[in-house]
């Protein structure tokens, strides 16, 4: 460095004179780092709109630095707080205006669809024929029919609490009519084995009516499991990674149309929702070195 | 202005009309403060490095990303979490722990920069100064012969990060990496900020959505250049402010 003027201060026993720039504890040839403000807090998703609004009074844009203590640890990360890896979506992050800095937290969400792996995962049984080829609801030709569906490594923890679950049956083959007097229940299982006759098993207390038209040819009937879902993942002995399984059982001979899932290609599915709310403490400080 | 202590203002403002964020330093103002640096190789998941401060301080952290397409085996990036070819790192009340990257099978460097903090609540430092020499600013109302470290705006014993500060805008739709020349001689350490359009200010690698697109904004620092990386899926205008330290990054 040539100019010779400011102020420049060196490592211990580094010549001032010989200093490269990394060797300096200050020097006025730089801008440095200056603060404004410091404080800390706590963040939670589900409170606030998960945002926490900090006032810095610069009225102009202050560069900031955030760390973040997710879940509450006493383990701080340099903000955002990305956990599903550098492109995924952050939870925890910062911006700043001339007016405010602001931390908010977003909660973790998953939409996970499960489908039919094989044969061993749907049943059907009316007028005294049973088969694991496929599921069929309804009626066909004055028989009433119930079918059974089977879904493997569920990712939910026990005790989990979904936003939403759905059971899609897929019309590979439908009947125009009605499908009423219907219920779904789920099966009161710890990880449901593979079918062979599974409407004996022990069914959730929960159950869902199903009613209205049936779909034309290639849809989907929908049909809310929420509450299914819960009672089964509720089980002592669930865990996360084991198979549920859920039956469609007419009460009555009230429906008129029917659907049969051939299993050939598309199947019918299950559909997840889970949200999980983010809990974090934060740390910041707020520079006097401006942005905007 | 009060005429008292120590002003230096930025070059070519005046010092007896510069605004306070044109000041390289004040007395009034508090300059973070290096507790430790250093370098590590995280070999182990996690590699410690023992702070002992008793509480959970500010810190920074950069590596390597070792053997990764596109980059070279020194450059590195900000460690945040979640970063699967870099690592990430968090503090606890007594260690920075590292976690090394988990894509590459091999071993990546760290370089990391520890800062006393001075929040409220902090009763009993686990540090203090007795050493005789230097520049000591201690802050309004304490006796500069008494104060201890948190009480000190500015100790010419403690390292300070030295910042050139750059701006780029970029108007498009597509991703560009765009090379901001720092001729600092290191790989430097850094710092951006961006913001898409009349937005706010964010912290690297936030994602903004504008008009329904995303914007990512991040950085990857070596040697000669501080490379930042705008990925975005629709038309905008990306601003950033790059903080490149004097500190070195590696």
């Amino acid at each position: 460095m040539t100019d010779k003027y400011g102020i420049q201060i060196t490592d211990p026993d580094v010549d001032l004179e010989e200093a490269i720039p990394e060797e300096y504890i200050f020097n006025s040839e730089y801008r440095s780092l200056r603060i404004s403000s410091r404080g800390s807090g706590s963040i939670n998703s589900t409170s606030g709109g998960g945002l926490v609004t900090i006032p810095h009074g610069l009225g102009y844009v202050p560069a900031f630095l955030v760390h973040v203590d997710p879940g509450q640890s006493n383990n701080y990360y340099i903000a955002p707080y990305v956990p599903t890896g550098i492109f995924g979506t952050p939870l925890i992050y910062a911006y700043a205006d001339p007016t405010n800095l602001y931390i908010k937290a977003d909660s973790a969400g998953s939409n996970t669809n499960y489908t039919i792996s094989d044969d061993n995962c749907m049943y059907r049984e009316g007028g005294g024929f049973q088969s694991d080829g496929g599921a069929t609801i309804g009626d066909i030709s004055g028989t009433t029919w119930r079918g059974a569906l089977r879904y493997q490594n569920i990712s939910l923890s026990q005790g989990a609490s979904v936003t939403s679950a759905t059971l899609n049956f897929y019309g590979g083959e439908v009947g125009a009519g009605n499908l009423d007097n219907m219920y779904c229940y789920g099966i009161d299982e710890d990880n449901t084995d593979v079918f062979n006759n599974p409407f004996s098993r022990t069914k959730t207390t929960a159950s869902t009516l199903l009613g209205g038209t049936v779909p034309s040819v290639g849809n989907y009937y929908s049909i809310n499991v929420k509450s299914q879902v819960e009672e089964i993942v509720d089980r002592g002995g669930w865990s996360s990674g084991n198979a549920m399984g859920f039956t469609i059982i007419p009460l009555g001979d009230e429906s008129t149309g029917y659907m049969f899932d051939d299993n050939d290609g598309t199947n019918s599915y299950l559909n997840v929702v889970t949200t999980t709310a983010t809990v974090a403490n934060y740390k910041y400080t707020i520079f006097l070195n401006q942005l905007e | 202005m009060t005429e008292y202590g120590i002003e230096v203002s930025e070059k070519d403002v005046d010092v007896e009309e510069a605004q306070p964020h044109e000041l390289i330093l004040k007395s009034g103002q508090t300059v973070p403060k290096e507790v430790a640096k250093g370098k590590v190789t995280m070999s182990s998941d996690p590699t410690t490095v023992n702070h002992g401060l008793g509480y959970t301080p500010q810190f920074l952290v950069w590596a390597t990303y070792p053997n990764y397409p596109d980059y070279e085996s020194l450059d590195v990036v900000l460690l945040m979490t979640g970063n699967f070819d870099a690592g990430s790192a968090y503090v606890d009340t007594s260690d920075l722990k590292l976690l090394p990257a988990q894509a590459q099978g091999n071993d990546n460097d760290a370089k990391y920069y520890i800062f006393y903090d001075d929040l409220d609540g902090i009763t009993s430092p686990t540090v203090s100064d007795n050493d005789d020499y230097g520049l000591e600013i201690s802050k309004d109302g304490i006796d500069v012969e008494d104060a201890n470290i948190f009480q000190q705006t500015f100790n010419s014993k403690k390292n300070t990060m030295k910042i050139l500060e750059a701006d780029i805008t970029t108007t498009g739709s597509s991703d560009i990496d765009i090379p901001v020349t720092h001729g600092l001689g290191v790989i430097p350490g850094y710092l951006i900020y961006f913001k898409v359009g009349s937005g706010k200010w964010y912290s690297t690698w936030e994602r903004e959505g504008v008009s329904g697109n995303d914007v990512q904004v991040g950085a990857v620092s070596e040697e000669s250049n501080i490379y930042v990386q705008v990925k975005r899926s629709g038309s905008c205008t990306v601003y950033v402010r790059v903080y490149a330290f004097v500190d070195p990054g590696n």
